[in-house]
């Protein structure tokens, strides 16, 4: 019953997918009324929504004659993860995308009015790319395949057809280990994918603009939104991300240039270069072409990461035709790439940008340097990231790239972002004169020499990481004096500190919003030089009753402990940490291995936060009489979550303080009296 | 008197910082201790039987066999080059975590550098062609 409804539901929203493209494509052609498409959209979300929902109902009620549920959850699996099973593995993760799609197409429907062509034209191409999603769910994504044939605890054999005669296994497999182990795995994927999907609306746009020959920049003004709104939450699902490899994997680090990360990372990149590149059209009127290659690229990305995470490619070459999801991810990108560029080639003669760069030295030019330094290094991720898969289709030779690649490109390129985004801020639009620019960045440059001087003064040895918080802190440094100077002009006319910075930053959201972005990346890049240069790794071995001193810490194994959960048995050491001194206790930790139903088993490392950096303490291995416990040291671990969220908080502020902007001329054209 | 103290100090206080730099990031001539060439080393080669993991960071008795062996290499007065050759020649080019700089490699490194370099072409250009105009 559950697998009927939400197969229908499936269908529906194909049809509907199908009903908003051709609407929409006769309303860019004849200034049909808008109604015409807030019925397709709403009985997409319709569809969707059902869809989901008997995804949950499958799970939640353990109906083991669904495929899905039988794979991805057991009777044990707790309720909030039975709930998030819904969108951890492939074919689940599709129908959370979609519904995603679908309230963005709904949101977009709801601001297209009679006669408005170019929205009408971005609904059909919405259609169009739901309609891909929802085909593959009704096809080679089927998220509710029935079960024909049980052997034990599997499927052996599954229907697509609903109706087909169903039997259940007793139990399912239960939930990837991985994925059960923490919360922050239920709340990740839907954050990066309103990020992913949110991309879809500023490329439809661009491509109805393309299709209908419009020139101008209309399409990014009614897009800039949508694109700060998708860019803030991919910002934050790349953070959660990180997060939970931290907590979670037992290694120690937040990144590891894995290709799931990088497909997350790359359309990042491209995105944030948009956002940047989008500011020079508007004000100066330029880059109009590079700007359409850039929101293409950007949504060509997000399924080419999606492709990479999800057809099996990664793992090899040749897992790659084992669903069929694969082929045909890989064909919608081809035909969004094809059609894409294609389109820009036919239409280039109207996108030619007509003004020129005055000066190199100018904000656009800062703004040029920014988009080259993100250009590159989302292509060379991209490449690294794809070499080894391209090595092995073509030539069967077997190569990886890793880390020290990575590495070595980003530490360059970060520190030339960092400078353009110091000096880039506070450079004036067209020419800069240094008598302009000068007295802006003078104390901030004073004040971030000083900084570097300090870090080395308190014994950091490390080139790199001292370079980053030179650049670092000149970026902090530029936005507070910034900041500091315009409240102080408004305070002038008597108003108090707080309320006059409140009124600089409403004032100019776009422009704050980006500088407090600024300063969120600022304190990221301190916070990923100083855990990566400066962290320290140990291992050591103790029975029960034992203590030994590990670099500044000393840790004393109390003794073992177990627990025994529904989905799982839980074994973990009590460890006191101590000062070096061994007699001032810190806290008492408990790294645990979480062996559930099916393997592997997971480590949950037990991480103490201090002011300047975590003692991470994980279970390695160990015997009934001894413990192997790794102790890792990453200083100012904290300042990177804390600077994820600065950088996510300043999409925000972008996004809802124009919103306010817009609202209070809506107001005020609406006759209302406001008081400011 | 005290605008001549503020502006000496303006001047001072930074070219102090950037000395006090300068000293303490000097490269203090020093060859690099053994073991962390053994741990530098060991960071660009794949722990063979763990997954995703180089031999530096790898926990397992097999990646401290191997990086004893590193360490042993490293006494012998081996680069770090030809210690890669030799895990190369007996494991397979896909242990090394990044390829080498010769062949197929060096395309990983090149592509990056050939977009950077169109790119700063196309800014530059972007400026000039108004200059004739």
């Amino acid at each position: 019953m559950i697998a009927l409804t939400g197969y229908l539901a499936i269908v529906a929203a194909v049809v509907a997918s199908a009903w908003l493209a051709v609407a929409g494509f006769r309303a860019a052609r004849s200034d049909n009324d808008e109604r015409s498409m807030r019925t397709p959209a709403a009985l997409l979300v319709g569809g969707a929504l059902v869809a989901f929902l008997a995804l949950e109902a499958g799970l939640v009620s353990h109906d083991f004659t669904i495929e899905y549920v039988v794979e991805h959850s057991s009777r044990s699996t707790p309720l909030v993860f039975l709930l998030a099973s819904a969108w951890a593995a492939l074919e689940g993760s599709i129908v959370l995308w979609g519904l995603v799609l679908a309230g963005f197409a709904l949101a977009v429907a709801r601001t297209v009015r009679r006669g408005d062509r170019l929205g009408a034209g971005a609904l059909a191409v919405i259609g169009v790319v739901a309609l891909f999603w929802f085909g593959m769910m009704a096809t080679v994504a089927n998220p509710f395949r029935v079960c024909t044939e049980v052997a034990g605890d599997v499927c052996r054999a599954s229907s697509w057809f609903p109706l087909a005669a169903a039997t259940a296994p007793l139990d399912g497999l239960g939930v990837n280990p991985l994925l059960q182990n923490n919360i922050l795995m239920a709340i990740h994927p839907p954050v990066l994918y309103l990020g992913f999907v949110g991309f879809t609306v500023p490329f439809a746009f661009a491509i109805s603009a393309l299709a209908r020959g419009e020139q101008g920049h209309v399409w990014l003004e009614r897009t800039h939104r949508w694109s700060l709104v998708a860019w803030t939450f991919l910002t934050l699902g790349i953070l959660l991300g990180m997060w939970w490899s931290y907590t979670v994997l037992g290694w120690g680090g937040y990144w590891s240039w894995d290709p799931v990360e990088n497909a997350a990372l790359i359309p990042w990149l491209a995105a944030t270069a948009f956002i940047h590149s989008a500011a020079v059209q508007r004000k100066r009127g330029m880059l109009q072409g590079w700007n359409l290659v850039l929101i293409i690229s950007t949504f060509a990305l997000t399924i080419l990461g999606t492709f990479l995470t999800r057809s099996g490619t990664i793992v090899s070459v040749h897992s790659f035709t084992q669903s069929g999801v694969g082929p045909a991810l890989l064909g919608f990108l081809m035909l969004v790439l094809l059609g894409s560029f294609g389109l820009l080639a036919w239409r280039s003669h109207l996108v030619a940008s007509a003004r020129r760069l005055d000066s190199l030295a100018s904000r656009e030019g800062a703004l040029l340097l920014n988009n080259l330094v993100l250009t590159v290094f989302a292509f060379a991720v991209l490449v690294g990231t794809l070499f080894p898969i391209l090595a092995e289709a073509f030539s069967g030779a077997r190569i990886s790239v890793g880390r020290p690649f990575f590495d070595r490109i980003t530490l360059p390129l970060a520190l030339v972002l960092l400078l353009a985004m110091g000096i880039g801020s506070i450079t004036p639009w067209r020419v800069a004169r240094a008598a302009v620019v000068w007295p802006r960045i003078r104390t901030p440059l004073r004040t971030a020499l000083v900084a570097g001087a300090a870090t080395v003064l308190v014994g950091v040895r490390s080139i790199p990481v001292v370079a980053v918080v030179v650049l670092g802190s000149l970026v902090f440094g530029v936005v507070v004096r910034r900041l500091w100077e315009q409240t102080a002009a408004v305070r002038r006319g008597g108003a108090s500190a707080g309320a006059a910075a409140s009124r600089v930053l409403r004032g100019d959201p776009g422009y704050w919003g980006g500088q407090i972005a600024h300063v969120g990346v600022a304190l990221v890049a301190i916070a990923v030089a100083a855990s990566t240069g400066l962290a320290a790794r140990h291992e050591v071995t103790l029975t029960e009753g034992e203590s030994a001193v590990v670099g500044d810490y000393c840790l004393e194994y109390l003794g073992a402990t177990t627990r025994n959960e529904p989905q799982r048995t839980v074994t973990g050491a009590r460890i006191r940490l101590l000062r070096a001194d061994c007699e001032r206790e810190i806290v008492v930790l408990e790294p645990t291995v979480n062996e559930y139903r099916r393997p592997p088993s997971v480590a949950s490392p037990a991480v103490h936060t201090g002011v300047f950096e975590d003692t991470f303490v994980s279970l390695i291995g160990g015997t009934t009489s001894e413990i192997v416990l790794g102790v890792s040291v990453f200083p100012l671990q904290w300042l990177l979550w804390a600077g994820g969220l600065v950088t996510a908080a300043g999409g925000a502020w972008a996004f809802l303080g124009r919103r306010a902007r817009k609202g209070l001329a809506r107001r005020e054209r609406a006759g209302e009296r406001i008081h400011v | 008197m005290y605008e001549v103290i503020r502006r000496l100090l303006g001047w001072a206080i930074p070219v102090a910082a950037v000395v006090v730099m300068i000293v303490g990031l000097w490269p203090d001539g020093e060859a690099l201790d053994p073991a962390d060439r053994v741990q530098s080393v060991a960071a660009g080669i794949r722990c063979p039987f763990c997954s995703g993991e180089s031999l530096a960071g790898s926990t397992s008795q097999v990646a401290r066999d191997l990086r004893a062996i590193i360490a042993e290499q490293v006494e012998q007065g081996m680069t770090n080059a030809e210690i890669e050759d030799y895990f190369a020649a007996r494991y397979g080019e896909q242990i090394l975590i990044d390829p080498s700089w010769s062949g197929r490699g060096l395309a990983l490194w090149l592509a990056p550098l050939a977009v950077a370099a169109a790119g700063a072409v196309a800014i530059v250009g972007m400026r000039r062609r108004r200059r004739e105009t």
